[in-house]
């Protein structure tokens, strides 16, 4: 029980923080006038890119990790086979 | 198991063609809504896997908090990671429909900002998990499950506040020949994420393994350092 009492008041804090950033005076946004428009083509290209990127990124990144865990790997496997000193 | 990751693996990369084409060329394009809507077809499902990242790895912190397992806390650094990369996702793609949709690129609206919240608490978990010392792994599990109770908030909030992001109704009132682009790109983003977490769970087992032969070889060593010395030969 007493493991569930802290997540319970997590929840309620989270909830309760939430009801108090909702403004009930708040006006959504008119959309910016057509002087202040941006090219749509661009920002797609653009989003799509980040998206191709940041996931490319990641990929190389979690391959540079794996790589350097192996070869420390192998160097530790050598070691022990060389009777641990 | 290696077929199953390389089957995943070519579905995701048929996935990668088969969805731009679709949101491209099949999908119309709504005058009121105008090609900067094309996002949505990448930015929902990168929120979709952004959430599933969080329960995932809420689920993984339970299990070791909890139970205890080792698994669970190589599934829920993986997922850690994982929420953030989507995150970064989420919060890149959205701002750039909103500049042209809303002319800004942010706004403090409840969905906004708690998407961002939970983006926060998954890097909190990263860097618990790194920096936190020898409680790390307990005190980023916490935090984990404190982030994953902020996912039905960030659903939630576009019916329970005003706000001026997009309804969650968006998906269900779709125009009927965006719907195959739509759904195919959030297959493909489910499998996306699988193949991510593959790559990444293997990584983290692989860490494990190196800590276990690094115990090992210290154990080893200090067993040579306190062996006992050699009886004297008195010959």
């Amino acid at each position: 029980m007493n493991r569930f009492v802290p997540m319970l008041s997590m929840i309620v804090t989270l909830f309760c923080s939430g009801l108090a950033a909702a403004d009930p005076d708040y006006q959504p946004y008119a959309p910016a006038p057509a002087a202040e428009q941006v090219s749509a083509p661009l920002f797609v290209v653009v989003a799509y890119s980040l998206i191709w990127l940041v996931l490319l990124g990641f990929v190389v990144s979690v391959w540079l990790r794996q790589r350097s865990i192996g070869l420390e790997l192998e160097q530790l496997r050598r070691q022990l086979d060389q009777g641990g000193q | 198991m290696k077929l199953h990751f390389f089957l995943l693996c070519f579905l995701v990369a048929c996935g990668f063609v088969v969805a731009p084409y679709l949101i491209f060329f099949s999908a119309p394009v709504l005058p009121e809504l105008g090609l900067i809507q094309k996002i949505f077809f990448f930015h929902v499902p990168s929120a979709w896997a952004m959430f599933l990242s969080a329960f995932v790895c809420a689920f993984g912190s339970a299990a070791f908090l909890f139970k205890r397992r080792r698994w669970g806390d190589e599934l829920a650094t993986a997922a850690a990671e994982l929420t953030v990369v989507f995150g970064v996702l989420v919060l890149t793609t959205g701002p750039l429909w909103a500049r042209k949709a809303w002319g800004h690129y942010w706004e403090w609206d409840v969905r906004l900002t708690t998407v961002f919240i939970l983006f926060l608490i998954f890097i909190a978990v990263l860097l618990a998990r790194r920096y936190g010392g020898p409680a790390s792994r307990r005190i980023a599990a916490g935090l984990a499950l404190f982030g994953a109770a902020d996912v039905p908030l960030v659903y939630l909030s576009v019916k329970l506040w005003r706000t001026i992001h997009p309804k969650t109704t968006v998906v269900t009132s779709m125009h009927p020949d965006m719907r195959p682009a739509f759904f195919v790109s959030l297959t493909l983003f489910t499998l996306l994420y699988l193949v991510l977490l593959w790559i990444r769970l293997n990584l983290e087992r692989s860490r494990g393994r190196l800590d276990a032969l690094a115990v090992t070889l210290a154990e080893r060593s200090t067993l040579c350092t306190l062996r006992p010395p050699a009886p004297p030969d008195y010959r």
